[in-house]
């Protein structure tokens, strides 16, 4: 069965006596289609692993294999196909381009073999908000048109960096449901790094992470649904 | 304790982000350097000229008789209000150089002869080699190639009816007076011959002139025989008085009470210093000068304001946290404000000092190329700085960079603390959004790119002037070179159709129709034609005018600028008298008046003044002129030669050389074109790069997203490039509507006396200026593209968090 599998990951920043170490050899793996949820304090490597799960960074040694594809051994360009056709990102703060409608944001991402975006706003719930600019969006919507333009493309990894950080409980929850509802749909793999413990309930695999290595990488035998989720 | 802390965060946020304060400094440094440049190249000029006058001592009236008899030189030296009064004999004419200077050229020239006692007081020559004797113009000699100690002919055979020797009769005084040898004694500037191409001065002593009539054993024998020597000469030539007085007006009254008394008026002209062509010369120049201080620095400030503002602004924004951090810290908002205010002013203030040094060193520098090709004038006075000015100009500019960074930073300060320490969102919320149609990633590239410009609305503004003011000043370079050639093609390859055009005096008309007849029957020439040229004063409502009037063969095959006959006005003349076809202007040459109406004005370069056939003709034939020989052959420079080796013509040249000559005059503008390309360039290249600089730190993270959704580096680059290239294309096409009325006004500002320009502009110069306007671009934006590259997509949108 195709997984996202890490083998001896490192990574390091600076050098001397400077020299800060993100990851210390993670090791972990999760099966396609899974809801991932990597938990961890400030500095835990959470997000160093994202970033090279998502072909944004690169690892300092050990292997990185998703869905059969080596992405530590992509070249620059390989790794730009990676981005656009494999991998979909999702952000606290969104990043949704100021001067394009939450429509524009979407069709941005497109591919030729991706969803049809109107469809996927209505999807996502704004349909009617769709000519709108992010500046007159609310931060709960503006995330849902940053996670529309995550999965327009189809992505087989749906990546998201703390996405309820910046958002209440009530939208958060409304997030998490979001990201629950597009892996039933879709079948996406959706990978969430947070420091939020409560959003482990809904999870199907909890990594835990501290100094960068693995405590633990546990199946939850008790899925829960987002609302049922205590914040 | 905090403003030590403060004045240091200052520093190191100088000393660490450099590159983004570069076109501030740029900016703020050309336009100091071009306004304190002007500003010091007035003040050399004007330094200079006065100087020049004062060491010249210039005359306040200057009369001129046939010859002044006893009783006049009575008469003026005991008039009262007379502080000085100096006598000398003026004879024009010309002389031939063969000068001994590697690469000298012979060459014959018209000259003005001022012969005096050596000791001039009023008008006195500034001696830069040698003696008194026979002095050349130093420009002149340096021209041509000529030293002391070189032999020179000169011809004043054109004055011989006004230098009477008794004892000689009038033919035989014009052929004497028309070969008389001297030998260079002296090098010298006159300020009577400030224009290098107007007749050059050469002042005589008479022993000099005494000694060359009697080198001549006849000459010498028939004044020895009428009993007249050195003394005898200087009585019965002096026809030039020099008057130096504190009231011109009431001496020039009293002056022509005296001769219009008299029965027989001696007197010919009598001008003050006013209207001494080279005073007026030097005065327009330095006043030309002083015009361009409102030409090209005005544009590069407008343009320095708004980099100030957009990179303060920008910066502003960018500190945003930690002008909240700060405000939480309890620092005051006065001393925030003054520390975001003083960025912009201490990079302001470091480009207005080397602005301010640079400036008076490159611009009187390449002023001074123009000044040397026109006028020959001593340097008197190093380059002058103006402390006042200069510190003016760096407080101005600097305390203006303080209120811009005071204004940038007011929206941030009424913010409360935790708002700041918020990331702030580009609030944009358009009523109207632009579309340009569809929704794919070409489509969506090319919105990005035109909403950015309706979201920095200052900066596009920025961007547009400063383009606009590139390719205007680039129009106007390319414009300069255009203007001469269509004003140079006007006269000589439209409006006078002749091959070679000779000179000589009245008196050697019949001489040269004989030699032209010779060669026509050689079958040498085709056909020629006389025309007269005199010197007239032009009297229209409230301005008197010296204009050359030209009086052409009625049946003329050689040019159109009488065609269908009538009197005609040259353009440039209309002009400097106000008037216009049907109106009457009175011309007086010597005691001779006539009232023209004129017919038509005709757009001429060279040859301004006011036409008339022969026949129309009315000044009586014993006023002086000189003839032109206007002359239609197939082997120019033989007939040129041939000429040239005749007693009788002063002087010839080939059409190809006039054409070259007055190519030459005019491009002394030249020497601004290349100066003005350069500032023009780094004008586009400072807001180019502020604007690209901007976008890039701005929108760093939009790039970064872009990255991560896996856009090609090309594809975003494309992003900036289309805002970029929009507003250099909107530049460059306001710049193409602006060029020529920029190149009219430069031009205008830079007009010679001696030529009327005709303004163009060709196609090849709009298409070169849009070119290079958007080659520059296009070069900012490929640098640029590469910095896309090097963002770093954790780091970068890791940021705000």
């Amino acid at each position: 069965m195709e997984e996202i599998k890490l083998s001896g990951v490192t990574k390091s920043y600076g050098s001397g006596d400077g020299k800060i170490v993100a990851l210390d050899g993670v090791d972990f793996n999760i099966s396609r289609g899974e809801f991932a949820v990597i938990l961890g304090p400030s500095g835990s490597g959470k997000s160093t692993v994202l970033n090279i799960l998502g072909g944004m960074d690169s690892a300092d040694g050990g292997e990185v294999n998703v869905f059969g594809a080596r992405v530590d051994a992509m070249s620059a360009r390989e790794l730009v196909n990676y981005r656009r056709n494999d991998i979909g990102f999702v952000f606290q703060f969104y990043n949704l381009m100021p001067n394009l409608t939450a429509f524009e944001n979407v069709a941005l991402a497109c591919t030729e073999s991706g969803l049809d975006v109107g469809e996927l706003m209505r999807g996502v719930g704004l349909e009617k908000r769709r000519n709108n600019f992010p500046a007159q969006l609310s931060g709960g919507e503006q995330q849902r048109v940053a996670i529309a333009r995550a999965i327009v493309k189809k992505p087989k990894l749906l990546l998201c960096d703390e996405p309820t950080g910046a958002l209440d409980s009530k939208t958060g929850q409304k997030i998490i449901e979001l990201l629950s509802d597009i892996r039933s749909r879709y079948g996406t793999t959706v990978v969430v790094v947070t420091h939020n413990a409560s959003l482990a309930g809904v999870a199907d695999r909890v990594i835990r992470l501290a100094d960068g290595r693995v405590t633990q990488n546990v199946l939850n035998e008790n899925v829960l649904k987002a609302g049922e989720i205590e914040w | 304790m905090v403003n030590r802390l403060l004045a240091k965060l200052l520093l190191r946020e100088l000393k660490g982000n450099w590159f983004q304060y570069l076109s501030m400094l740029a900016i703020t440094f050309l336009a100091v350097t071009l306004f304190t440049g002007f500003v010091s190249n007035t003040i050399t000029l004007r330094t200079r000229t006065d100087l020049y006058m004062e060491q010249s001592n210039v005359a306040s009236l200057i009369l001129q008789a046939t010859v002044f008899e006893d009783s006049d030189v009575s008469f003026l030296q005991d008039g009262g209000g007379i502080d000085e009064l100096e006598f000398r004999t003026y004879a024009d004419g010309a002389y031939s150089v063969s000068g001994s200077a590697e690469g000298a050229i012979e060459s014959t020239l018209s000259a003005k002869f001022y012969i005096t006692d050596g000791n001039e007081k009023i008008n006195r020559p500034y001696i830069v080699e040698g003696e008194a004797g026979f002095m050349i113009d130093k420009s002149v000699a340096d021209l041509y190639g000529c030293r002391v100690g070189d032999k020179v002919t000169v011809d004043m055979s054109a004055r011989a009816s006004a230098i009477e020797l008794p004892g000689i009769p009038s033919s035989v005084a014009a052929s004497v007076l028309g070969r008389l040898e001297f030998t260079v004694t002296g090098l010298m500037y006159s300020i009577e011959g400030v224009n290098i191409y107007d007749t050059s001065p050469a002042f005589i002593t008479y022993g000099a002139f005494w000694q060359s009539l009697t080198d001549n054993p006849l000459v010498k024998a028939a004044l020895s025989a009428a009993g007249i020597d050195m003394e005898d000469v200087i009585e019965l030539t002096r026809n030039q008085a020099l008057i130096r007085c504190a009231d011109g007006e009431a001496v020039r009254g009293d002056v022509n009470a005296y001769f219009n008394a008299k029965a027989q008026n001696n007197l010919v002209f009598i001008y003050d210093r006013e209207s001494m062509e080279s005073v007026v010369v030097l005065d327009n120049e330095a006043s030309q000068s002083l015009n361009m201080l409102y030409v090209f620095p005005v544009l590069f400030f407008l343009v320095a304001v708004l980099v100030i503002m957009t990179t303060i602004g920008r910066l502003i924004l960018r500190e945003r946290t930690n002008v909240g951090t700060m405000k939480a810290l309890g620092i005051s908002n006065a001393k925030i404000v003054l520390l975001y205010a003083s960025l912009g002013g201490a990079v302001t203030f470091i480009g207005s000092c080397l602005g301010a040094a640079v400036g008076p060193l490159i611009i009187p520098s390449v002023m001074n190329i123009k000044y040397g090709l026109i006028y020959s004038m001593p340097m008197l006075c190093g380059i002058l700085y103006s402390p006042l000015w200069t510190t003016l100009t760096i407080a101005v500019v600097t305390a203006a960079a303080l209120l811009i960074g005071v204004g940038c930073s007011r929206s941030i300060i009424r913010e409360k603390p935790a708002e700041c320490m918020r990331p702030k969102q580009t609030a944009y919320a358009p009523k109207r959004t632009i579309d340009t149609g569809g929704t794919n990633q070409a489509a969506l590239t090319c919105r990005m790119g035109l909403r950015n410009i309706a979201i920095n609305k200052r900066r596009a503004l920025m961007t547009v002037i400063g383009i606009t003011g590139c390719t205007a000043l680039l129009l106007t370079s390319f414009g300069i070179g255009d203007t001469i050639d269509a004003s140079v093609y006007n006269d000589f390859g439209g409006m006078f159709r002749y091959d070679v055009l000779a000179s000589c005096n009245a008196s050697a008309q019949s001489g040269v129709e004989e030699e032209l007849s010779a060669l026509k029957d050689a079958g040498e020439i085709q056909n020629w034609e006389f025309n007269r040229i005199y010197a007239a004063t032009a009297a229209a409502e409230g301005v008197t005018k010296t204009v050359a009037v030209y009086v052409i063969p009625d049946d003329s095959t050689m040019t159109d600028v009488l065609e269908g006959g009538g009197v005609a006005l040259s353009a440039s003349t209309a002009e400097d008298l106000g008037a216009a076809a049907g109106d009457s202007i009175t011309f007086t040459v010597g005691s001779c008046s006539v009232e023209y109406t004129v017919g038509r004005i005709v757009t001429t370069t060279t040859r301004n003044g006011l036409y008339i056939t022969q026949s129309d003709n009315s000044f009586t034939e014993d006023c002086y002129y000189t003839a032109n020989v206007w002359i239609q052959t197939s082997s120019p420079e033989a007939v040129r030669d041939k000429l040239m080796n005749t007693d009788d013509v002063l002087a010839a040249s080939t059409m190809d050389e006039q054409l070259e000559e007055i190519r030459s005059l005019a491009s002394t503008v030249n020497t601004m074109k290349y100066t003005v390309m350069v500032f023009a360039i780094a004008l586009s290249v400072v807001v180019l790069y502020n604007l690209s600089l901007l976008n890039v730190k701005e929108r760093t993270r939009d790039m970064a997203t872009l990255k991560v959704l896996g856009f090609t580096n090309g594809k975003i680059a494309a992003t900036l490039f289309v805002e970029s290239f929009t507003l250099t294309f909107a530049g460059t096409a306001v710049g193409m509507l602006l060029g020529f009325p920029l190149l009219y006004l430069v031009m205008k500002l830079n007009e010679l006396a001696t030529i009327a320009f005709i303004y163009y502009l060709a196609p090849l110069s709009y298409f070169l200026s849009a070119l290079i306007s958007l080659g520059t671009g296009a070069v900012i934006n490929v640098l640029f593209g590469a910095v896309v590259s090097k963002i770093d997509m954790t780091a970068s949108l890791k940021s705000v968090e």
